[in-house]
């Protein structure tokens, strides 16, 4: 079983992922929801997750943020994170891939992008 | 300038039409087209520019975003408890595309939480100054607002 958390300050687009995950996961999954970074680090040490997928833009603690306390704690330094953002930055992007980000998914997520990301991170 | 807009214009409509199904349609002018927007969002940034990115539609469309980006059925409740968020969210998705289009692929931007405004609070912007088209009948504008206007 794979244990997913989801960090977004918007319910709407929380739902939107946990629809495409219903689509188009072929496994048994477990998704958790939190609204922001603080949440999301709370969170993290206190159950294993398998992946993060969160938001950049979030109040209290923004996804950057969160990226590099994951990063610079010992214990969750290696958890795999996808990125979901509406930016399309290539500074960002790549700032995030050598902090060890797996993958990028632009909002509006597509099913097709959806399924193209957790494929490249072997998930499918 | 007429090629900036056009393309501001295609990132909306492309926006809509990933996001929630939403097909676009040229804006037909009329005395009272505009005013059957009632409902607007409006959503502040910081970074290489600031500024602000404002939308507004009726509130059917609201319904039908909700509607189409969670795949509700049409009669779902739920589809009017998360019709505000739901427009804040494409509003999100929105501004970051188009300051991605303005500023480049390079930029840094700080996208603040959405928030409603009145028709009242946006009373000093002139009609002209929206991007205007027409979804499934209705109404749908756009504007924005730079500090450091880049032209």
């Amino acid at each position: 079983m794979k244990k997913i958390l989801i960090a977004d300050d918007s319910s709407v687009y929380r739902m939107v992922l946990k629809r495409m995950m219903a689509i188009i996961f072929d496994f048994d999954y477990e998704v958790s929801e939190v609204q922001n970074g603080i949440e999301a680090f709370k969170k993290l040490h206190t159950s294993k997750f398998d992946l993060l997928m969160t938001d950049i833009h979030m109040p209290k603690m923004n996804g950057n943020e969160l990226i590099d306390k994951i990063k610079d704690t010992e214990t969750l330094k290696h958890l795999p994170i996808i990125v979901i953002t509406s930016e399309m930055n290539k500074k960002k992007l790549n700032l995030w891939l050598n902090k060890g980000v797996l993958g990028f998914i632009r909002k509006p997520v597509t099913p097709e992008e959806f399924q193209k990301t957790f494929k490249e991170i072997g998930w499918l | 300038m007429k090629e900036k807009n056009n393309e501001l214009m295609n990132i909306c409509v492309e926006v809509l039409q990933t996001a929630a199904f939403l097909f676009a349609d040229e804006w037909q002018e009329d005395a009272e087209q505009f005013s059957k927007v009632t409902n607007f969002v409006k959503i502040e940034f910081t970074g290489e520019s600031s500024g602000y990115f404002l939308i507004g539609t009726t509130d059917n469309i609201r319904m039908i975003i909700a509607e189409n980006m969670l795949g509700l059925d049409s009669d779902d409740p739920l589809i009017i408890q998360k019709k505000d968020d739901a427009f804040k969210e494409i509003a999100n998705i929105l501004c970051g595309h188009i300051l991605s289009f303005l500023f480049g692929e390079n930029c840094f931007f700080n996208i603040l939480e959405p928030f409603q405004v009145s028709k009242k609070d946006i009373a000093d912007i002139p009609k002209e100054a929206f991007y205007k088209f027409i979804v499934e009948d209705e109404p749908f504008v756009f504007y924005y607002n730079l500090t450091d206007d880049i032209g």
